[in-house]
C-alpha cells in the first residue's frame, strides 16, 4: 500500500497526541486511587506482611511510615513527583516512599521487596510478544477466512468457515486455553511447565480464536458489501484482472470497517492476555498482576494483595492501551481520508 | 432444605424487583407502546417483514430455543437439579457420569450436573443486571450527547472514547480486588467501562434521528425536548438497542466467568461456571474423572453463549433491512 503524507496528517497526529495528556491525567488519578479506595491502606500493607490482626498502634505506625495519613492530594502529588520528600519527624520512612512516577519510580513491592517498575519491565517483553503474536494471528486468520468465504459465497467452504466462526465467537477463550493445556501438556506432554520463546504460539492461538472469528465474519460481510458496489463492476468492466480487482479495489475498501472492529476490540486483547498468561504460565505482566491482586487460576486465589504492584501493573496495561489506541487511530486515519481531513472530529 | 427455599425466594424476589424496575424504566421511556408494537407484529403471520424474516431464520429458532431452555433452567433450577450444588455426599466422590450423576461428581462428592444447573442462575443474573445497569447509564448519556450536541456532546464522547480504549477486564479486576468478590460487586465493576458501548450506540442513533422530518414536525407543534426524546427518538432507536442487549448478554457471561476463573469474581463454593473452572482446573492433570469437571462447564457455556449469539445475529439481520438479502 503506497502512502502519501498530506498536510492534514501531521495536524491529525499532533491533535491526537495532545489528547493523550488529559487521558493520562485521568489514568494516573485512577491508578493512584486504587490503594486509597480500599478504605484502609495501612491494614492492606500489614496483611500483606503477614499481620492479619493488627493493633491500632501498628496501623498508626504503618500509616505514618507510608505517608497514608496525609491528605489525598498530597499523596497523589507525592506519588506522581516524589515531592514533598519523606519527613522523618512525622514518622515517614524514605525507604518505602517512591521517588515519583515521573522520575520512573513506582515504589517497592512490599511483599517481594523489589522495585515495582523493574519487576514489571522485566516481564513487559513477554506480554508484548504474546499480545502482538495473538494480534497478528487473529488478523491473518480472520482476514484469510473472511476473504475466502466472501469469494466462495454460498459454497460448502463458506458454510464450513462461517459455521466454525460462530463457534469461535462463542467458545470462552479461557476454557479453550484450559483444553489446549489438557491436550498438549497433560495428554501429549508437549507444552513445557516453564514456557519460553516460540511456545507463545499456544497462548496466542487460544487468545486469537475469538478475535479471528469475529474478524472473519466482519471481513466477509464487508467484502460482500464492497463487491456489490459500482466501482467494482467498473473495475471488472475495464478488463482488470480478477486478482487486481479483489486485492487492490475490493480489499482496501472492505478493510475500513474491519479495521474499526479490530481497533475497537484491541482492549479485549489486553484483558485476554492476562488470562492466557495465567493459564499457560507465560511469565508476563498479567500473571504478576493477577497474583498481586490476590487472584489466580488453578484454585490459587485469595492471597494477600500487593497494592503497589497492582498499581504498577494496571498503569502499565492502561498505558499500553493508550499507546495502542494512538497507533490505531493513526493507522485508521491513513486508511480513511475522511478522518484525516477533519470531517471526523 | 431451608437454605434452598430461602435461595429460591431470593431469586424470585430478585427477578421480581428486576422486572418492576425494568417496567418502570420502560414506562419512563414510553416503551410500552414499543412492546405492543412488537407483539402485534409477531402475532399475525406475514404482517411485518421483520417478524416474517425472523421467523424464517433457522438461527432465530435455535437461538431462541437455547435461550428459553437456559432461562427455564435458571428459574426451576431447584426442581431440575438432582442433588445439592454446594454440599456433596462424601461416599460418592470421584464418580464418572452415570444415571444418578449425569456428569459425575467432584472430589467432594458434589454433583457436577446440579452445579452447572445452578450456574445458569448466576450467569443470567449477571447478564441481566449488567445489561440493566449499562443501559440505565449509557442510554441517557448517549441520548443527551446526540440530541443536544455541542459542548456536552464532545465532553461525553471524549469520556466514551477514552473508556472504550481501556481494557475493561483489567479495570474490572482492579475494582473487584478493591471491593472484594461477589455478584453485585462484579456487575458494578464490569459496568464501570461497559456503559460506554451503549452511550456510543445511542448517540449515533440520536444524531441520525434528530434530522428526521418527524422530529422537526414534533418541534413545530411545540413538543418539549423530553417528550421528543421519549416519544420519538428512543422508540425509533429501539431495534439497535435490542440487538445490543442480546450481544451484551453473552459478552457479560464470558467476561464475568473469566473474572471468576481468575479468582476475582464469584468465589468457588458458589456454583458459578467460571468459579467451577477455577476450582477444577487444578485437577486437570489428575486421572480420568477429574478433567471432566473442567470440560462440562465449558461445553455448557459454549451452548449458552452460542444461543445468545444466534439470537443476536438473527435479530440484527431481521431488524436491519439493509442486511436482508
Amino acid at each position: 500500500m503506497r502512502l502519501r503524507l498530506p498536510g492534514g496528517m501531521y495536524g491529525f497526529i499532533i491533535r491526537r497526541l495532545l489528547l493523550i495528556i488529559p487521558i493520562m491525567f485521568v489514568v494516573t488519578i485512577f491508578v493512584f486511587m486504587l490503594l486509597p479506595l480500599t478504605g484502609d491502606p495501612a491494614r492492606q500493607v500489614l496483611r500483606a506482611q503477614g499481620v492479619n490482626d493488627p493493633t491500632l498502634e501498628q496501623i498508626e505506625v504503618t500509616s505514618h511510615r507510608f505517608g497514608f495519613h496525609r491528605p489525598l492530594y498530597i499523596q497523589y502529588i507525592r506519588w506522581l513527583t516524589g515531592w514533598p520528600p519523606a519527613d522523618p519527624a512525622q514518622g515517614e520512612d524514605a525507604s518505602v516512599m517512591t521517588n515519583g512516577l515521573l522520575r520512573g519510580d513506582l515504589g517497592y513491592s512490599y511483599v517481594q521487596g523489589k522495585p515495582v517498575l523493574s519487576m514489571i519491565l522485566a516481564r513487559l517483553p513477554n506480554t508484548l510478544t504474546l499480545t502482538i503474536a495473538a494480534f497478528t494471528m487473529s488478523l491473518a486468520i480472520g482476514l484469510l477466512i473472511g476473504i475466502i468465504s466472501a469469494l466462495r459465497r454460498k459454497t460448502w467452504v463458506d458454510y464450513l468457515f462461517m459455521g466454525t466462526t460462530i463457534f469461535g465467537v462463542s467458545i470462552p477463550f479461557f476454557w479453550l486455553g484450559l483444553m489446549m493445556l489438557l491436550i498438549f501438556q497433560v495428554w501429549l506432554g508437549w507444552y513445557p511447565y516453564e514456557p519460553y520463546g516460540l511456545w507463545v504460539i499456544f497462548p496466542a492461538f487460544a487468545l486469537a480464536t475469538h478475535q479471528a472469528a469475529s474478524l472473519a465474519r466482519m471481513t466477509r460481510s464487508s467484502m460482500l458489501d464492497v463487491l456489490r458496489q459500482d466501482y467494482i463492476r467498473t473495475a471488472r468492466a475495464k478488463g482488470l484482472r480478477e486478482k487486481t480487482v479483489i486485492y487492490t479495489h475490493a480489499l482496501r475498501n472492505a478493510f475500513i470497517p474491519v479495521a474499526t472492529l479490530l481497533f475497537l476490540r484491541l482492549p479485549f486483547l489486553f484483558g485476554g492476555t492476562v488470562i492466557m498468561e495465567v493459564i499457560f504460565r507465560w511469565p508476563g505482566m498479567g500473571q504478576l498482576l493477577v497474583s498481586a491482586m490476590g487472584g489466580g487460576a488453578f484454585g490459587a486465589s485469595g492471597g494477600a494483595k500487593d497494592w503497589f504492584l497492582v498499581q504498577g501493573g494496571v498503569l502499565m496495561f492502561l498505558v499500553l492501551a493508550v499507546v495502542a489506541n494512538l497507533l490505531c487511530d493513526i493507522t485508521y486515519a491513513y486508511l480513511n481520508p475522511k478522518i484525516r481531513y477533519g470531517e471526523g472530529k | 432444605m431451608m437454605s434452598e427455599i430461602v435461595g429460591q425466594i431470593t431469586f424470585a424476589l430478585a427477578i421480581f424487583v428486576f422486572g418492576i424496575s425494568f417496567l418502570l424504566l420502560a414506562r419512563t421511556f414510553g416503551a410500552e407502546r414499543i412492546v405492543a408494537k412488537v407483539y402485534r407484529s409477531m402475532k399475525k403471520r406475514g404482517q411485518s417483514p421483520t417478524a416474517r424474516y425472523f421467523r424464517r431464520d433457522i438461527r432465530a429458532k435455535v437461538g431462541l430455543a437455547i435461550v428459553l431452555v437456559v432461562v427455564f433452567t435458571a428459574i426451576f433450577a431447584s426442581f431440575m437439579a438432582p442433588h445439592d450444588p454446594i454440599r456433596g455426599i462424601s461416599e460418592d466422590r470421584f464418580q464418572g457420569p452415570s444415571w444418578n450423576y449425569p456428569m459425575g461428581t467432584d472430589y467432594a462428592g458434589r454433583c457436577i450436573f446440579s452445579r452447572i444447573i445452578y450456574g445458569t442462575r448466576i450467569a443470567l443474573m449477571i447478564g441481566a443486571l449488567l445489561v440493566a445497569v449499562e443501559f440505565a447509564i449509557g442510554v441517557p448519556l448517549g441520548l443527551l450527547a446526540g440530541y443536544r450536541g455541542g459542548k456536552i456532546d464532545s465532553l461525553i464522547m471524549r469520556a466514551v472514547d477514552a473508556v472504550l480504549a481501556m481494557p475493561g477486564m483489567i479495570i474490572a479486576l482492579a475494582f473487584v480486588a478493591i471491593f472484594g468478590p461477589g455478584l453485585y460487586k462484579v456487575v458494578l465493576a464490569m459496568a464501570v467501562t461497559g456503559w460506554a458501548g451503549y452511550a456510543r450506540l445511542m448517540r449515533g442513533q440520536a444524531l441520525a434521528i434528530k434530522e428526521e422530518p418527524y422530529i422537526e414536525a414534533a418541534r413545530a407543534i411545540g413538543e418539549k425536548d423530553r417528550t421528543i426524546l421519549r416519544r420519538y427518538v428512543l422508540p425509533n432507536s429501539i431495534s439497535p438497542l435490542i440487538v445490543m442487549v442480546t450481544m451484551t448478554f453473552p459478552a457479560a457471561i464470558l467476561l464475568s466467568s473469566s473474572m471468576s476463573f481468575l479468582g476475582l469474581g464469584i468465589m468457588p463454593p458458589e456454583p458459578d461456571w467460571g468459579a467451577m473452572l477455577n476450582q477444577y482446573s487444578r485437577y486437570l492433570g489428575d486421572p480420568m474423572p477429574a478433567p471432566l469437571w473442567s470440560i462440562f462447564p465449558g461445553l455448557v457455556m459454549i451452548i449458552t453463549i452460542l444461543g445468545f449469539n444466534f439470537l443476536g445475529d438473527a435479530l440484527r439481520d431481521a431488524l436491519d433491512p439493509r442486511l436482508r438479502e
